[in-house]
């Protein structure tokens, strides 16, 4: 009869083998390394929990909430699909969203096409560089609704810059309203973002730009490629996670913006400016339809996740 | 800029949750909780954005205490904004107020399903309330038979006219289409507005015109039928009534043009109407404490005066009111002792100088409470123009010649519906017809979810 027990012996000895195998190959870590990633841990425990209590528990609980009929006071009752089917042919939820598209777009391109470049040219001003980036930084410390609120006064008709060249004569801004034409409601709002916006990736680009190894820089420099060379050559393959990065944060910015459209325009005139977390607010709130306001709000997220995610993918990819 | 009038206007002039209740008992909600004292009424109310007023407020409540010496009245203020938001939670957790504030009758029927609300059926008949609160305002509050929610704010819509303006240009305010549109002209011709209006401070506030039109066109009886499925949002009276507006704003008569209207914030509508710059203006009656910071100050002397919207069409009488409930007091039924606040209730309704107290005292954007009352008794230094109004509104309610505002007395659906919509109507993007279909879709959808405020009776036919 075959002893089991040595059998279970046998197969236990040979995979603590491979294991202690696999074991050998890794560096062991110190007990001072040990102590330190407990450490670290412990430190990260009160984020974690904090999340998964503030962020995790309602992030759950809105799935749940996406499959019922809450009207965000009264118990919800369970309507299936309802709420995915609606938001699937709701032509007011795709109109915001082709807002956002429109404001993703600009907002990826212009403040990050723009902010390298100020950034950049920044590098290369031997005084003067830091109140530059003073200048440029102020507007991203201000409150996005202060900065929305001080736009919305200058282009006010009677009281901003119209009214202030009308009384010195000049009159070609007196039919103009930036904020009241549904051809320039969304443009407006969105060149408010982007001004709040460069003023960051200016800074953010430069503090990268400052990392890039100074030899290369050195390097190509002296095989004569030029400015316009050192900065596609050089610059941007040194900077690319930040690139990355900044994004990564302006496509998010662009698919959750709320307050600017908020304060400038309340995503008037007639819906032009509106955007989705406007109309989720509004589905919510107004008409009282909190499930399916859930709902689109959950949609968005997961068309911020996957565009997130591609980027991310591509950016392995590349560096792959 | 949010100036403390925008403020006040944003929560008074939509539905959005935590804007509207009222200073004073309307905008409270009341913390506390099932927890407080049992000789406690604990409140939450919206800070007023003259901080000096909430003494005035505070001092509103003496009355009752002095009268029931073993109960305190304790009031907390807090941002506006934030009043439903906490309120709304704390109810969830089982605690909540011990008088329990909402937006208005579009709020109370949730809260009422969630089993928030006391009922307050009893506490009615033994005080005679039903002798002294409007008809239309007790049902306001009822939900299911029973009354859970008195109205403590309201206000109806009127026209506001510049008095000085017009006396210079020896006119007289419009008494039906013919002098509305005559005069309407007549101001074009002499480069005034018709009608002062913006909608960059909240967007909603397009739907007190869309209201007035409603009830000035289609009438209170078709409101009231519509609402409650009788008749048809898609038929002529609202396509008509719609239309009126749509030529109205086509031809610059509100705001000077859309795109004006569209840039335009409370600051700007008031001073165009203040400055002579517009003629008249159509508002609710929680103008009357905003005006004051227009006319007769930083130089300004003219006069403004109000009469009632005139009817635009030949189905609709004079001297109708169409009103909103901008609140609603009610008492938490999570309390373990509801008295001392069903006794609060119960002093505060009826006692006219209570009513009286905030409006007397000039707290910002206060209203007298929904209850019959002696315009004799009322304090000497209240605006005599206020005290009219009142006063027109008293006999209205006797006669029940009384209409609506969209955001009062509209469903969810239906008033999501008209928020979303009814710019798209003056800029041409969508059809008076359309509109109208839209909008009886919604109110379906409304009535068959049960989520119809209760709809006061009207004899405005």
């Amino acid at each position: 009869m075959i002893d089991s027990s040595d059998v279970t012996t046998g197969a236990a000895a040979a995979s603590n083998s491979r294991v202690a195998g696999r074991r050998r190959n890794r560096p062991r870590r110190s007990l001072l390394q040990r102590r330190s990633r407990r450490v670290a841990l412990l430190f990260f425990l009160p984020a974690i929990a904090v999340n998964l209590l503030v962020i995790g528990g309602p992030a759950v609980s809105s799935i749940g909430y996406s499959f019922t009929d809450w009207n965000g006071i009264s118990p919800p009752n369970f309507i299936g699909l309802d709420n995915w089917q609606r938001m699937l042919t709701d032509d007011v939820f795709w109109s915001t969203m082709r807002n956002n598209a429109v404001y993703l777009v600009v907002l990826v391109i212009v403040p990050t096409a723009l902010g390298l470049l100020g950034a950049f040219l920044l590098t290369r001003v031997r005084r003067g560089s830091t109140v530059f980036r003073a200048i440029y930084f102020i507007p991203f410390l201000l409150i996005s609704v202060v900065v929305a609120q001080i736009w919305r006064n200058l282009l006010s008709p009677e009281t901003g810059i119209a009214s202030a060249l009308d009384a010195i004569g000049i009159t070609w801004l007196n039919d103009v309203y930036f904020l009241g034409s549904q051809e320039l409601a969304l443009p407006t709002v969105i060149g408010v973002h982007v001004w709040s916006f460069i003023g960051f990736s200016m800074v953010f680009f430069f503090a990268a730009i400052k990392t890039v190894d100074p030899a290369l820089v050195e390097a190509a420099r002296l095989d004569g490629v030029g400015v316009w060379g050192e900065f596609w050559h050089v610059v941007i393959p040194g900077i690319r996670p930040m690139l990355v990065f900044s994004i990564s944060f302006a496509v998010i910015a662009g698919l959750l913006v709320y307050d600017m459209p908020r304060v400038l325009t309340g995503g008037g005139p007639a819906g032009s400016s509106d955007v989705a977390a406007l109309l989720i607010n509004r589905t919510s709130i107004v008409g009282r339809e909190a499930g399916y306001g859930t709902t689109l709000a959950l949609t968005l997220t997961l068309i911020s996740g996957v565009v997130i995610g591609v980027i991310t993918y591509l950016r392995r990819k590349e560096e792959n | 800029m949010f100036t403390p009038a925008t403020i006040r206007r944003r929560r008074r002039a939509a539905v959005t949750t935590g804007a509207v209740l009222a200073v004073g008992l309307v905008l409270s909600g009341c913390t506390g909780s099932s927890t407080s004292s049992a000789g406690a009424v604990e409140m939450w109310a919206a800070a007023p954005p003259d901080q000096s007023q909430e003494a005035t407020i505070r001092a509103t409540y003496d009355g009752f205490t002095e009268t029931h010496p073993g109960t305190e009245v304790n009031i907390t203020f807090m941002p506006a904004d934030a009043v439903a938001d906490k309120q709304r939670t704390a109810l969830a957790a089982g605690q909540g107020p011990s008088i329990v504030g909402a937006a208005g009758p579009s709020t109370v029927g949730p809260y009422a399903e969630a089993g928030y609300l006391a009922d307050l059926t009893d506490l009615v008949k033994e005080n005679g309330l039903d002798n002294k609160i409007f008809p239309w305002a007790l049902q306001a509050g009822t939900v299911d038979g029973k009354v859970v929610a008195l109205p403590s704010a309201y206000e109806s819509l009127v026209l506001f006219y510049n008095k000085t303006l017009f006396e210079e240009h020896g006119w007289q305010p419009p008494t039906d289409r013919a002098s509305l549109e005559a005069l309407a002209n007549e101001m074009v011709d002499e480069g005034v507005i018709p009608f002062a209006g913006g909608n960059a401070d909240y967007r909603a506030v397009v739907e007190i015109t869309l209201s007035a039109l409603l009830n000035q066109v289609a009438g209170p009886g078709y409101i009231h039928d519509a609402l409650l499925g009788d008749a048809s949002w898609a038929d002529e009276p609202c396509v008509e009534s719609t239309t009126t507006m749509v030529d109205y704003f086509g031809k610059g008569w509100i705001g000077g043009g859309t795109e004006k209207y569209f840039t335009k914030g409370f600051g700007a509508v008031y001073q165009d109407f203040a400055s002579g710059a517009a003629g008249m203006f159509i508002s609710g009656s929680y103008d009357f404490t905003q005006l004051p910071a227009y006319f007769g100050a930083d130089g300004n002397t003219s006069e403004w005066d109000w009469v009632p919207l005139p009817p635009l069409s030949d189905d609709v009488p004079a001297n109708v009111y169409a009103l909103a409930v901008g609140g609603t007091a009610s008492v938490n039924a999570q309390l373990s002792d509801t008295e001392p606040a069903k006794s609060f209730l119960a002093w505060l309704y009826t006692n006219d100088n209570a009513a009286w107290a905030d409006v007397a005292a000039g707290v910002d954007g206060a209203t007298p409470l929904p209850i019959d009352f002696d315009p004799s008794q009322v304090p000497d230094n209240v605006d005599p123009r206020i005290v009219e109004h009142y006063t027109q509104i008293n006999e209205a309610s006797a006669e029940s010649m009384v209409g609506y505002v969209t955001y009062t007395s509209f469903g969810p659906k239906s008033e999501a519906f008209v928020v979303t919509n009814t710019e798209k109507l003056i800029t041409d993007d969508m059809t008076p017809a359309d509109f109208c279909g839209g909008l009886e879709s919604a109110s379906q959808e409304d009535i068959a979810s049960g989520d119809v405020p209760s709809v006061w009776a009207t004899d405005a036919r």
